[in-house]
């Protein structure tokens, strides 16, 4: 279970503290799969890290399974946009890494290696580097990274943003395989009203920086087969599409001056 | 990337070089500066007669301040570049002894390390240490927030950040300054080989003006820009292998 309570988290930026979450709450139980939407610089990304362990909590708390969020909690795997592969590694090299950095053996890795290529369509391309493959294969690759450490949380932000839209469609039926499943809680970040609706079996909506849960939209058809041509997937897409638009224009919850703290002023 | 010039290339260069030498012998008329022939014909004398000892002397000079510049420079700049904390101090002191000509401090060095092989490995060393300190460091700076990001993600330390990113992502700007520094590294080698040895090109061509022996010191140079050229190769070689992924 992701279990999250009152989290604010404040950068310290060159102009002074920046307020990226306010007070953002929400628990998301085991095997579910969630979808997070917000305007830009709303602090998602923040939201994330704070997840994978990369960000502390500046108050607030975030718990996975009933534990605090540890730097190096081994059962976590972070997925992003861009740059996730290293260049200078081969697609089975990259796929292994996650392995090599906690001391697999290289029988075992190799194994689970190919196992998770096969499973992506990438085997034949395991010798190719990241510059090699269309931007649809790398976001492959770097799945296929997270899912040799077999996660029970995948976390990913704005993963397909950058793919033209059959890629895109062809990878969201591949990540909903692997969640379908089983045993992987998924919690996404999209800036996609359709991608949100048609991965989240819960939907955040975040307002506007700082980030809170604005709106949830539960959406529990999410993640079924063929789901994406269902008039109830497009009704939920108009449902979103108002929330989100009701979300971003304005503060949600108390108003009162919040705005003020975020704004920056005398650190 | 740079790549290595294909054989053809070197021999057209030559060539032109020889051309370009020939008319301003013709045109210069001068015993200074004799034409290519005496001086490839005293080039293939000299072989079989200690230019080889020369050559391989100076190619091991230069190699072995290149390695030990290397061995301290890149790790240094690398974790400068990575603690802007530490950088922050330790900056101020590069930048005011960058610019000093390292060839000033000549007789400090030989005080303390005599004037044999040592002090000319020493000094060399310490201008090419200069040199890839400040890429390194540079490098290690501009490695992508993602990359190092998405890594740790997987649950690596600094010592496995290191190794998989940071290092790897700053090999081509290595190279490259290696490159640069090889250069400084054969002019500089010159000078110091101008004392306190029998052996190296620079003893060579110093030797070879002593008497007056154009032709020889002609030879000398071309023996020099021929290991030039051969310690290009080598690190063009070794960088294709290290840094294969920007072949592919
Ligand atoms: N490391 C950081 N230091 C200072 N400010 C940051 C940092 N990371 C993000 N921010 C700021 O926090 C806010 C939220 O950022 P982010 O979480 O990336 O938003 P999103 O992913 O929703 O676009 C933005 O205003 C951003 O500029
Ligand atoms: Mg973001």
């Amino acid at each position: 279970m992701v279990e999250v309570r009152q989290l604010e988290v404040t950068y310290s930026g060159p102009q002074g503290p920046v307020r990226a979450l306010a007070g953002v709450d929400f628990t998301l139980p085991d095997g579910e799969s969630c979808a997070i939407i917000g305007p830009s610089g709303c602090g998602k990304t923040t939201l994330l890290s704070v997840l994978a362990g990369l960000v502390a909590p500046t108050a607030g708390r975030a718990m996975i399974r009933g534990q605090p969020v540890a730097a190096r909690r081994p059962e976590t795997a972070l997925i992003l946009q861009d740059y996730g592969l290293l260049p200078w590694k081969t697609v089975e090299h990259n796929a292994e890494l996650g392995l090599l950095i906690r001391g697999v053996g290289a029988a075992e890795r190799r194994r689970r290696v190919e196992e998770v290529l096969r499973e992506l369509g990438l085997w034949e391309f395991r010798r190719h580097y990241p510059h090699q493959l269309s931007g649809g294969m790398r976001q492959r690759v770097a799945i296929a990274r997270a899912l040799t450490l077999g996660p029970d949380l995948l976390l990913m932000d704005e993963p397909f943003s950058s793919l033209d839209a059959l890629t895109r469609e062809s990878l969201q039926e591949t990540l909903l395989d692997v969640w379908r499943r089983g045993g992987t809680t998924l919690v996404l970040v999209t800036h996609s009203i359709e991608e949100a609706a048609l991965v989240g079996r819960t939907v955040l909506v975040l307002s506007e920086r700082p980030g809170r849960v604005a709106h949830r939209l539960e959406n529990p058809s999410a993640g079924r087969v063929e789901y994406r041509a269902s008039p109830h997937y497009h009704r939920q897409c108009v449902r979103l599409r108002r929330l989100l638009a009701d979300g971003a224009g304005r503060q949600a919850g108390p108003q009162r001056s919040r705005r003020a703290a975020g704004g920056g002023g005398a650190p | 990337m740079m790549r290595s010039p294909g054989p053809w290339g070197v021999v057209g260069a030559a060539a032109a070089l020889l051309v370009f030498w020939h008319l301003a012998a013709v045109a210069a008329h001068s015993p200074a500066l004799p034409p290519p022939w005496p001086a490839l014909a005293a080039f293939w004398q000299s072989l079989g007669r200690g230019m080889e000892r020369h050559v391989a002397v100076s190619a091991a000079r230069v190699l072995a301040s290149l390695a030990w510049a290397a061995a301290l420079a890149v790790p240094a700049g690398l974790v400068l570049g990575r603690y802007p904390a530490l950088d922050r101090w330790v900056a101020p002191l590069i930048y005011l002894t960058y610019p000093i000509p390292k060839v000033a401090f000549l007789f400090l060095v030989i005080h303390f390390l005599g004037i044999y092989n040592l002090a000319k490995i020493f000094l060399i060393g310490l201008i090419v240490f200069f040199q890839l300190l400040v890429t390194a460091r540079d490098a290690a700076r501009s490695v992508p927030r993602e990359l190092l990001l998405s890594v740790r993600s997987l649950g690596a330390g600094e010592t496995q950040l290191f190794r998989h990113v940071v290092f790897p992502a700053a090999l081509p700007a290595l190279f490259t300054a290696a490159r640069i520094g090889l250069g400084t590294a054969i002019a500089v080698l010159f000078l110091t080989e101008t004392f306190a040895t029998d052996a190296g090109i620079g003893y060579f061509l110093v030797d070879a003006y002593s008497r007056f022996d154009y032709a020889a010191l002609f030879a000398g140079i071309m023996a020099m820009s021929l290991m030039g050229l051969v310690l290009y190769v080598l690190l063009d070689g070794l960088e294709g292998r290290v840094c294969r992924w920007r072949r592919a």
